[in-house]
């Protein structure tokens, strides 16, 4: 699918199916208009306002036919069993209501999915859960996120970059090795990328930009 | 002598059938000021906290503030010592205004209006919100509700605040203030701070950190000590920050030989 994105200067027509698309949050515009545009289900973390007093009951408020199978699916995913939906929802820890918070979003079903700071507040293991998911919800939706740079460079397909006047769109890779216009645009570079763009400016060594630690290191270990 | 601001006695916490916390057991002095328990997710961190909080009522064990036994009888007094912030504070406050939200637990205390002047005049030059003051609640972002809440948790002068994990609502920028803002109050007021999370990031410099796992202590030490177990921490599901990471990999092969925050530094220590 295609989706279109203005600012004051530019339109970009974006074929985000099967990718996991990034924004940082300072392309606060560029958000705006994609929510205007599309009214797209927005997954937040940090909306923790639940009617219902069980887990099955908050997901029938919030859908008038929710879609139990891919509910189901995606219960299974995140490592949770059936008797997660008979929790008492003042039951649940901050984690199992993020959770709960994606299942009753998602029981809507609809083309465009924008999750909000999908990582924030979470362990590693539980990380781990929600790549997982993002990369299932991929094939069958179009999912965009923003947040943290080091987890847009590491785990999005392609990247949206603006500074209110131009846009970028890219495949995330050319994006976040680009550390001059993410400079240019005051925006924040991943860590990795940065390492290999210093090294080459500042000590002329030529490192190869990677999203792996270890093969930076592997890369440093050559040069030092 | 010993003196401890907070002591924990073989505390057992249940949910249900389950165990939270087992057998539980640490003290933390007054002059330790900020102490950190890391936990992953879904351990219990809320749990704990309004157990200490005297929110919720332990299954077994002793919990003691300023040497004050949490006890039906102690608790007014126990409370006096204490604040509490919960993560559902963030949602929830009181009042439409920042000036209204600080003066009103001073006004339920009753303070004097001089005294109410005197106390909001230092507490905001230490949480850094004067240009909060006028400003509607619902008009505040992450950063400055943080700010808030740390300002109205000092206004009665407790001695310690247990703190439950508000800083996931805020960027790593955002943190990097409010834990210097904490630092702030410790230094100026001489408060204590005992708060839960789950980010490492959190952790960094503090001289105290106890990292809980499957309802018991696991670790309890500096955070230089406790970061160099990374592999355990690994385990545990906590995510090593990327610096980190990068510095102990380094320090593996003999590049550097201590952990690095800043990236300018070990582009400069690589090549010198």
């Amino acid at each position: 699918m295609e989706i279109t994105l203005d600012n004051n200067k530019k339109t970009i027509n974006a074929d985000i199916s099967k990718s996991i698309v990034s924004l940082q949050e300072k392309n606060k515009i560029i958000l705006n208009n994609l929510i205007n545009k599309y009214s797209p289900i927005i997954v937040d973390n940090f909306n923790d306002y639940f009617i219902g007093n069980n887990v099955i009951n908050e997901i029938s408020h919030y859908s008038k036919y929710p879609e139990y199978s891919l509910i189901y699916e995606i219960m299974d995913l995140l490592n949770m069993d059936k008797s997660f939906l008979e929790r008492d929802i003042n039951s649940l820890s901050r984690t199992k209501k993020i959770y709960l918070n994606i299942l009753r979003n998602i029981s809507k079903l609809d083309e465009i999915i924008i999750f909000l700071n999908p990582f924030l507040g979470l362990d590693n293991y539980n990380k781990k859960k929600i790549i997982k998911l993002l990369n299932y919800l991929k094939e069958k939706y179009i999912v965009i996120i923003s947040g943290d740079v080091d987890d847009l460079y590491r785990y999005s397909d392609y990247s949206i970059v603006s500074n209110d006047f131009e846009l970028k769109y890219d495949k995330t890779d050319k994006i976040y090795i680009d550390v001059k216009t993410l400079i240019k645009y005051k925006l924040e570079i991943p860590t990795l990328s940065y390492i290999t763009y210093k090294a080459k400016e500042e000590k002329n060594v030529k490192l190869f930009y990677s999203k792996d630690t270890r093969d930076i290191i592997k890369d440093i270990y050559k040069h030092v | 002598m010993d003196d401890y601001i907070l002591e924990v006695n073989n505390l057992t916490i249940k949910n249900k059938s389950t165990i939270l916390f087992d057998d539980l057991s640490f003290k933390v002095q007054r002059n330790e000021g900020v102490v950190a328990l890391l936990c992953s997710n879904s351990v219990g961190k809320t749990t704990l906290i309004k157990t200490l909080a005297g929110i919720l009522i332990p299954d077994s064990g002793k919990i003691s503030v300023n040497n004050l036994l949490l006890s039906k009888k102690n608790f007014k007094k126990y409370i006096r010592n204490i604040s509490t912030i919960l993560e559902d504070s963030y949602n929830y406050f009181l009042c439409d205004t920042v000036i209204e939200e600080l003066e009103y637990p001073l006004i339920n205390l009753k303070y004097k209006k001089d005294e109410i002047e005197e106390v909001i005049d230092r507490v905001i030059n230490i949480t850094k919100i004067n240009g909060l003051l006028s400003k509607m609640i619902s008009e505040l972002n992450n950063l400055e509700k943080v700010k808030l809440l740390l300002a109205t948790s000092i206004v009665h002068e407790p001695s310690l605040i247990f703190i439950d994990d508000i800083f996931r609502f805020l960027n790593q920028k955002e943190k990097r203030i409010i834990h210097n803002i904490i630092k702030s109050i410790n230094y100026e007021m001489g408060i204590t701070f005992i708060y839960t999370t789950s980010d490492i990031n959190d952790i960094i410099n503090l001289d105290r950190v106890i990292v809980l796992n499957k309802g018991k202590i696991i670790l309890d030490d500096t955070y230089y000590n406790i970061i160099y177990k990374d592999n355990e921490l690994t385990k545990m599901g906590f995510e090593i920050p990327i610096m980190i990471d990068l510095s102990r990999k380094l320090e593996f092969y003999n590049l550097v030989d201590k952990i690095y925050y800043n990236m300018d530094e070990v582009i400069n220590r690589l090549w010198k």
